[in-house]
């Protein structure tokens, strides 16, 4: 009745700009973000996060996407991954930020797949709903898909009926000279504890397997809600919320090895060496928007990245940009390398 | 998140309230220019506490949202002029406190909390003229004008949900209207068929039209209890764009 289910595998929803920028081919590198932008919410303080706003007027979401939208023009991806991207939800106001973000930056064509859809939500006034991920390219993108990925299993039924709804978003982008490659995009689990975490991230495992054994090439990002090998903090975060949207603190204990398949098998943006040496460098999330905490958000490949290219936006120290304000994560970013002749 | 069962029991009653305070959409007799007989009662799940004052006035309460939602309803039956009858409507209600009971966080939020929602004063006036088809059919014409002032600061979302939306959208802008065409039949003594079409007209809003198709059947029992079962097909304009439902329409109704 309230049309919240989804197929196993559907078509991805396509966008393109109002207006089409002409794209030069990538000399060298392609530069891929992913961001996961809180619906536009910026440092807007939930219910869900221990804060006391729910809805968002239209010029509070205007202002914001506004303030994404000039990181990105800044960073000026070739590729952008979203995460909890807003396009027709009574939170956000009912701004499709997809579009937002095609019109106003260099980006021109987008694919989304939603994760959390509802006609009517009946409870903290969400209403409809309907948010998700999208991959935004400079170049085209074909055979978009949403493949949806397990459910939680912890949940009674009617609550899963109305709950967020987990998927990867894979396209193919159509890069000049570069056959073959594809994006990768998804937002995990975040509050399980019935393992459909560890699940989700096997799936994801599996499907880059599989497009590796295809012969493709692939760059995948999003938010994992899980942290890298290496982490020294694992719970009782300084910016911990333990009223909100699942009732008690992220707790990451036990939960050490959940990303070794992808490291183990892809190239990450983030080198885990690196990270272990200072994993503050490559916090990508902050909880209360005094600094960033923990590292949630990855991008991983199967060819290799531009040496030294990886780094999360954090601030104008790191990144040249100010991007605390403007989500409760930062953009990661890396340069994947072309070889001559691609 | 803290969603339950209630969630959805919350929504239904919500939706179900409110429409069938201004609609009676049970019993069917209650969509025509048709009135009780004196001293007779009617009511049900949804459908308001309705007393036949006289043969040609009745007044109507919704028992179970009365409480939050304050209202009250006369019906007065007009010379019939030929081949049709008359009847007009006229209901009011101050539904301040059963919006400001639904804005809470958690379970049966469906508004936000932080809302702020004003004194409302809700006039809701119909006009019905009903002629029959042959024995056991009649055709019923409907208007009706939806009028609401709002006093004191007002901040709450639209209710961007079938039925609701329609029926809210007065209480936000002011005045809506629809206008009904709709045929009960019988197929035998004791079960009857509704099929009823409204359009709403919803100035002011972003969503500016509903439409509506009810199709029901209901027993009746020599005793005066009522079951229908039904669906309703609604088609529609919100804030956010055109959507379709389809949604299911039960009662269970005594007259006594």
């Amino acid at each position: 009745m309230f049309k919240t289910g989804f197929d196993p595998v559907e078509p991805a929803v396509m966008y393109e700009a109002a207006d089409i920028t002409v794209a030069e081919s990538p000399e060298g590198a392609l530069s891929v973000v992913t961001y996961n932008i809180k619906y536009g919410g910026a440092r807007i303080t939930f219910f869900w996060e221990c804060g006391e706003r729910y809805n968002m007027t239209t010029d509070e979401v205007m202002v914001n996407m506004e303030g994404l939208a000039e990181i990105v023009r800044t960073i000026d991806p070739d590729i952008l991954m979203l995460q909890e991207v807003d396009v027709e939800s009574n939170r956000s106001a009912y701004v499709d930020q997809v579009q937002f973000l095609l019109d106003n930056t260099e980006l021109n064509y987008g694919a989304y797949a939603s994760q959390w859809k509802s006609d009517y939500i009946p409870t903290d006034g969400l209403g409809r709903t309907d948010s998700g991920i999208a991959t935004l390219a400079k170049w085209r993108l074909v055979d978009a898909e949403r493949v949806a990925l397990p459910l939680q299993v912890d949940q009674s039924s009617l609550v899963r009926y109305f709950y967020l709804k987990r998927a990867i978003l894979r396209a193919q982008v159509e890069v000049p000279g570069l056959d073959n490659f594809w994006s990768v995009n998804t937002h995990l689990e975040a509050f399980s504890d019935d393992g459909t975490k560890p699940t989700q991230i096997g799936l994801l495992v599996d499907e880059l397997m599989s497009l590796e054994a295809s012969g493709a090439t692939f760059v995948a990002g999003g938010d994992f809600n899980s942290l890298p090998p290496g982490s020294e903090v694992l719970k009782e975060f300084v910016d911990e919320c333990t009223d909100g949207f699942a009732g008690k603190g992220d707790n990451y204990e036990g939960e050490e090895d959940f990303l070794d398949g992808l490291f183990d098998n892809f190239s990450s943006a983030m080198p885990v060496d690196d990270y272990a040496a200072d994993n503050a460098a490559w916090f990508s999330f902050s909880g209360d928007g005094l600094e960033w905490t923990r590292t949630l958000d990855y991008l991983f490949t199967n060819t290799s990245w531009v040496e030294s290219s990886g780094i999360v936006y954090q601030d104008v120290e790191q990144g040249g940009v100010e991007t605390i304000q403007w989500s409760d994560h930062a953009p990661i970013y890396g340069e994947l390398e072309l070889e001559v002749g691609q | 998140m803290n969603i339950s069962t209630m969630a959805f029991n919350a929504a239904v009653l919500f939706a179900g309230t409110l429409a069938s305070t201004i609609t009676e959409a049970s019993p069917f007799d209650a969509s025509t220019a048709g009135l009780l007989g004196e001293g007779e009662y009617s009511v049900g799940v949804f459908a308001p506490l309705t007393y036949g004052i006289s043969d040609d006035l009745q007044i109507s309460s919704h028992p179970i949202s009365a409480f939050w939602n304050g209202n009250f309803a006369l019906k007065k039956g007009w010379e019939s002029n030929g081949d049709w009858s008359y009847a007009t409507r006229h209901g009011f209600s101050y539904p301040t406190r059963l919006l400001s009971a639904f804005a809470r966080d958690g379970t049966g939020g469906i508004l936000a909390p932080d809302v702020v929602i004003p004194h409302i004063v809700a006039m809701d006036s119909r006009g019905l003229m009903t002629r029959d088809l042959g024995d056991s059919t009649s055709v019923t014409l409907g208007m009706r004008v939806s009028l609401a002032m709002s006093f004191g600061e007002s901040s709450w979302d639209t209710i961007d949900m079938p039925l609701v939306y329609s029926r809210t959208a007065s209480l936000h802008n002011g005045a809506s209207v629809n206008l009904s065409t709709t045929f009960v039949g019988d197929f035998t003594d004791s079960i009857s068929w509704l099929s009823s079409t409204e359009a709403w007209y919803l100035p002011g809003s972003l969503g500016a039209w509903s439409l509506e198709q009810r199709l029901a059947a209901a027993w009746e029992s020599e005793g005066g209890f009522s079951s229908q079962l039904g669906t309703i097909v609604v088609v529609g304009e919100y804030d956010y764009g055109i959507n379709w439902h389809i949604l299911p329409k039960f009662d269970l109704g005594w007259r006594f």
